[in-house]
């Protein structure tokens, strides 16, 4: 597989330590990180502007948390297949995050082969070809 | 480390859908237990035991628990305990409506419920000992655990628990504190952990994978990070035992140059170490 078939993913999270990690543990993947935001504003306008096949969106962002942004994201696009990631994966934040639209959910410490599992699933529940 | 929700678990693992965790998640609130997966669960039972009690039951139409016992299986004791653990229990473990519903088999979730119990194991002895006598036990002693488990097997630090104290008199002010709030349904607080700097410096190291030496903003996101990792996860392990709690993203607080006020009157605290460091966990509630 070539660089430019590689699935695009936009990962917002607050945390820049975070961003770095998710990068690091993507490469060399069939996904790349095209864009981070580090907030639920900004990750609605790159989500616009880039339009990426995957988002992986932090929940416990300041001002704007990462359930009411993808409720954003979803208004904005139907299609997004929007991928919830949180150290904070109660029962209720799991089902609360699904009913609201979002694809699967990761629980923070990430681990590359879980989120590479989860992230295939995604793509291939939603005919994304990798 | 690997600390999630049973359902959360076999998400990542890829052993159910999303769609079949959520309707599972749902299916909860209708479902009540069967004895013989929460014995199943309790490891009471083995699946082939359970086997042979429903091949007998198909038979004779007798209860579950009577032929548990007539088998030898289980003591009247125990059944009577299952009993009441499924007449006051609300909520149904995960495991057994996915496997009501079809969505996995008692092979796999006996085979994965040993896994993710082995994974899970925490240091229970020590945490336990350490706060047999403190309010808001439950929070207390799974916060401290979860941090332990990230420090421990996350971080490679040998961290132990000197002790548990109360009042805010004996919270200990190390350089930076990492301060994080939470909200449930009775109860507020927030937990904050203070670190001196050699220790801050290793929280970042670990989270960078790299050498770090400096507190600079980069430093401190990291660390502030990893006590969010720790911090959260202890709300996912709570949320298991029907504790919801909502989180706050952390603030760093250097007591050098900004003072932290400890405003709250009920406080507990918790003295831990490392072989060359110490710190402090303590709750406002």
């Amino acid at each position: 597989m070539t660089d430019n078939k590689k699935v695009s993913v936009l990962a917002v999270d607050d945390s820049r330590t975070m961003l770095a990690m998710i990068a690091t543990q993507l490469k060399g993947s069939n996904f790349e990180v095209v864009a981070t935001a580090s907030s639920g504003p900004e990750a609605v306008e790159k989500y616009k502007q880039l339009k990426p096949q995957l988002v992986l969106l932090d929940i416990v962002m300041p001002d704007v948390t990462g359930i009411d942004t993808l409720e954003r994201l979803l208004e904005t696009d139907t299609g997004a297949r929007v991928v919830m990631v949180s150290s904070a994966g109660t029962e209720d934040t799991v089902r609360d995050c699904l009913k609201k639209g979002a694809k699967s959910f990761l629980q923070k410490p990430i681990h590359k082969e879980g989120m590479l599992h989860t992230l295939k699933n995604v793509c291939e529940e939603a005919g994304v070809e990798l | 480390m690997n600390i999630r929700f049973f359902g959360q678990y076999l998400l990542e693992k890829g052993r159910i859908t999303s769609q079949q965790l959520l309707d599972a998640l749902e299916g909860q609130k209708h479902i009540t237990a069967p004895i013989g997966t929460m014995a199943l669960e309790q490891g009471l039972l083995t699946t082939e035991q359970i086997k042979q009690v429903l091949l007998h039951q198909r038979r004779t139409n007798q209860r579950f628990g009577e032929i548990a016992v007539a088998l030898g299986f289980l003591t009247q004791a125990q059944v009577n305990q299952l009993l009441h653990a499924q007449d006051t229990s609300h909520r149904v473990r995960l495991g057994e409506v996915l496997l009501l519903k079809g969505y996995i088999t008692i092979e796999t979730l006996d085979k994965e419920l040993k896994e993710y119990n082995k994974e899970s194991e925490r240091f229970v002895s020590e945490v336990s000992a350490a706060f047999s006598n403190v309010a808001h036990k439950q929070i207390v002693k799974t916060f401290i655990d979860l941090m332990l488990v990230m420090f421990t097997r996350f971080g490679k630090q040998d961290i132990i628990i000197e002790r548990c104290e109360t009042g805010k008199e004996n919270v200990r002010l190390f350089r930076w504190i990492i301060s994080q709030k939470f909200a449930g349904q009775d109860v507020k607080f927030n937990c904050l952990v203070s670190v001196p700097p050699k220790l801050l410096l290793q929280m970042a190291s670990t989270m960078l994978d790299e050498n770090v030496s400096t507190a600079d903003d980069l430093a401190l996101d990291a660390t502030k990070e990893f006590i969010n990792i720790a911090n959260g996860t202890a709300c996912a392990k709570l949320s298991e035992d029907g504790v919801s709690l909502k989180m706050l993203p952390p603030e760093v607080y250097e007591t050098t140059t900004t003072p932290y006020p400890i405003q709250a009157n009920d406080v507990i605290c918790v003295h831990l170490a490392s072989p060359d460091s110490k710190l402090e966990v303590a709750f406002e509630f």
